[in-house]
């Protein structure tokens, strides 16, 4: 490969659009020569510096502002989009260009204009609530924040952590959703998805495509998606009472609800009775007990958390939740300013049915985000529960592997024997493998049974659970990350148990469910081979 | 008294931790960007650096650049098992060999940094607006190629070659502004 095409590639590397093949090649060359490796650090450092240099001083969205006199801050985020793409599809000259840049090719002509520079970009709300909460910008004066328009989080999400994790407080003044005038009769959310819903007899029975106007509701089972009106879609699980605001906030009385938030809905409200909780553009989870007792967890993006105001005093404390951690309201209404990282068994659902951890469980299983990486340890494991955890995705198989069982019936340890010769995976199977571990508690003196239904988003095409067929397959379906060898203190011994049929794996009829029973005497392994997503 | 002098004391210590992060961080998030291509996970990675580093008030080295290079080991650490992890799903492309070998680049160019951004953003104000205009839907926007493509009907290698070429422009332009500081 020449230099240049290195240089190419490294670029596209970058550029989150180099291909598999691309990306061998690449491989390849950096392990040539530790130059190879300099070279593209080189490269890296000014395409890493880009990005901070861009957000942090703004430099494009100054551009913007300039290029754009009629330009407002209110404007829908989606039309200054749209101006920068015909700017830069529309301009034919310019008359800054001491760098050999080549214009993008096939542009339209039309002539150039001038632009007015602007007069006053005015501040929006969203503008304001960067401003305030760059209050913790004690780290970062040299930054004038109020220039910070997009991805701001990046550059300051380590800082915001930093600050929140050494306990210097943000107090920001709360923000508040600007909400529309409530009119009762106007819909305010339309229910787009459902999986086993049941409301409550006092509810309106809601079906899909259903619009829901402000009120109370209660489900009693199953899963919701409501998509708000103003984009925001919420997923609601069964049993929750909650009650829709307008278009962008609700209360969440009792339940756990999951929210994804686009940028046109930032500022989406949740109040709790305990709690108020703002989205800043975001992924976020809430759960709220009887006694009122709320928890919020972000998954992406970030969050304002703070205790309910029962007055209108504005100056109460709260504070911005990040990625990844959750923190809490108590039933008084007193906030933990010490946000945690967010379990890996959290029982929030995030998904209906596009992802690959979109598990429905039910019973004694809690599904693992990250996977144990011993299957020895046992204090990874809840003790009355089995774990259930991805282990690889998207793995072709290209010859039949035998001893794993394809059929729709129950398997205990002897059918799982029997068909050892018989049954197999065939080749061009591609599927995604998951892991159901089961570590008994370390006295086995009290047999008891715990059961799940574990329901896959795609349907099941395999289910192993012989030693031997384990070892077989590790290599091609297990987690690079685990040490299947030793399992449990039942050393070298997988599968579900022989010694009787106590221990059942039950594939569905329609292949997307597997109910599961085992003794708590002995470990217990089950590896599930469902569909893999086709690819988009 | 002593409650008073160990709790002033941790409250100093909390605040030179703050301070050595905050100039430390352009490089650490560069390091990660570099190697972590996926903006998100990147994010993901830069936190659980910070939570790293944050957990440990008792024992960060003081002086700036040690803790520079200390954070980037951290980084480094956070890096290795992301790659270990993704195996299954991405293309590997960087052995832990590489993976050390552009920290120590990036350690060797720490204490320079902030002057490379302020040499970039130099170079950056030299482009046409057309470029800049571009650099900004590629990293501001977090908009990909294919995307930014398909907005404008072009194909995605046109503003692949594109971007291609606003690096290597750039990066002519900082070689060139070091080459005249190191000529007296």
């Amino acid at each position: 490969m020449t230099h240049e095409q290195a240089i190419e590639l490294i670029n596209q590397y970058f550029d989150e659009s180099l291909s598999a093949q691309d990306a061998e090649q690449l491989k390849l060359w950096l392990e040539e020569k530790p130059e190879h490796v300099d070279l593209f650090a080189r490269y890296a450092i000014v395409h890493a510096s880009l990005e901070h240099v861009l957000v942090t001083r703004d430099i494009g969205g100054t551009l913007f502002a300039m290029l754009n006199p009629d330009h407002t801050s209110e404007t829908e985020d989606d039309s200054m989009m749209g101006y920068i793409l015909n700017e830069i599809s529309n301009k034919e000259h310019d008359d800054l260009d001491p760098l050999p840049i080549e214009d993008l090719p096939h542009l339209p002509a039309t002539p150039p204009t001038r632009p007015r520079r602007k007069e006053d970009t005015g501040k929006d709300h969203e503008t304001d609530l960067i401003f305030r909460m760059a209050g913790l910008r004690m780290y970062r004066t040299e930054i004038d924040p109020a220039r910070q328009q997009r991805r701001p989080w990046f550059p300051v999400a380590a800082t915001v952590m930093i600050a929140a994790l050494i306990g210097l407080a943000f107090i920001l003044t709360r923000p508040q959703a600007q909400l529309p005038a409530i009119n009762a009769d106007t819909p305010v959310a339309t229910l787009t998805k459902a999986r086993d819903l049941t409301w409550h007899e006092d509810s309106a029975a809601i079906t899909l495509g259903d619009s829901l106007t402000p009120g109370s509701y209660e489900i009693r089972s199953g899963l919701a998606r409501l998509t708000m009106q103003s984009g925001a879609k919420v997923l609601l699980q069964g049993p929750c009472k909650f009650e829709l605001v307008n278009a962008n906030a609700m209360q969440l009385i009792t339940g756990q609800l999951t929210a994804k938030v686009p940028r046109k809905a930032k500022l989406f409200a949740v109040n709790t009775p305990t709690a108020e909780i703002v989205d800043l553009g975001t992924e976020f989870g809430v759960s709220v007990d009887p006694s009122g007792n709320t928890v919020a967890a972000v998954f992406k993006g970030k969050v304002h958390l703070a205790p309910a105001s029962h007055d209108d005093d504005e100056s109460e404390a709260g504070l911005v939740l990040t990625s990844g951690l959750q923190s809490s309201v108590d039933a008084r209404g007193i906030l933990n300013t010490n946000p945690q990282p967010i379990p890996n068994d959290h029982a929030f659902f995030r998904t209906l049915n596009e992802s690959d951890y979109d598990l429905q469980l039910t019973g004694d299983v809690r599904f693992y985000r990250s996977p144990p990486i011993d299957t020895r340890l046992t204090e990874h494991y809840l003790r009355s529960h089995a774990i259930v955890f991805l282990e690889s995705a998207n793995t072709h198989v290209h010859s039949d592997i035998l001893g794993v069982g394809t059929e729709t019936r129950t398997y205990t340890a002897a059918t799982f024997n029997e068909i050892k010769n018989t049954d197999f995976l065939p080749a061009g199977t591609t599927v995604d493998a998951y892991m159901l571990q089961f570590n008994p508690p370390d006295t086995v003196d009290s047999q008891l049974l715990v059961q799940m239904t574990v329901r896959f988003p795609r349907p099941i095409l395999g289910v192993i659970s012989r030693p031997a067929i384990f070892r077989n397959t590790d290599g091609l379906f297990g987690h690079p990350l685990v040490n299947y060898q030793n399992t449990g203190k039942t050393y070298g011994v997988r599968g579900i148990e022989r010694v009787d049929t106590v221990d059942t794996v039950t594939i569905s009829p329609d292949r997307m469910s597997a109910t599961v029973s085992l003794d708590t005497r002995l470990v217990d392994q089950v590896r599930f081979l469902i569909e893999s997503k086709p690819a988009e | 008294m002593s409650e008073n002098l160990n709790s002033n004391q941790n409250a100093s210590r909390h605040q030179d931790l703050a301070r050595l992060w905050s100039a430390a961080q352009p490089v650490i998030t560069g390091y990660i960007r570099s190697l972590v291509a996926k903006p998100d996970d990147a994010e993901d990675i830069l936190q659980q650096v910070a939570v790293t580093v944050a957990a440990k008030t008792d024992s960060f080295p003081s002086e700036p650049h040690r803790f520079t290079s200390w954070s980037l080991g951290i980084a480094k650490n956070k890096v290795l098992h992301y790659w270990r992890d993704h195996k299954y799903k991405n293309n590997l492309i960087f052995n832990s060999e590489m993976i050390e070998q552009i920290e120590r680049y990036y350690a060797s160019h720490a204490s320079d940094y902030n002057s490379l951004s302020a040499t970039l953003e130099k170079c950056i104000e030299q482009l046409t607006d057309r470029a800049r205009l571009l650099l900004q839907l590629r990293y501001v926007r977090d908009m990909r190629p294919k995307e930014i493509g398909q907005r404008l009907g072009i194909s995605p290698r046109g503003i692949s070659v594109t971007l291609l070429r606003i690096r290597k422009a750039l990066r002519d332009c900082i070689d060139r502004a070091e080459q005249q500081k190191s000529t007296p």
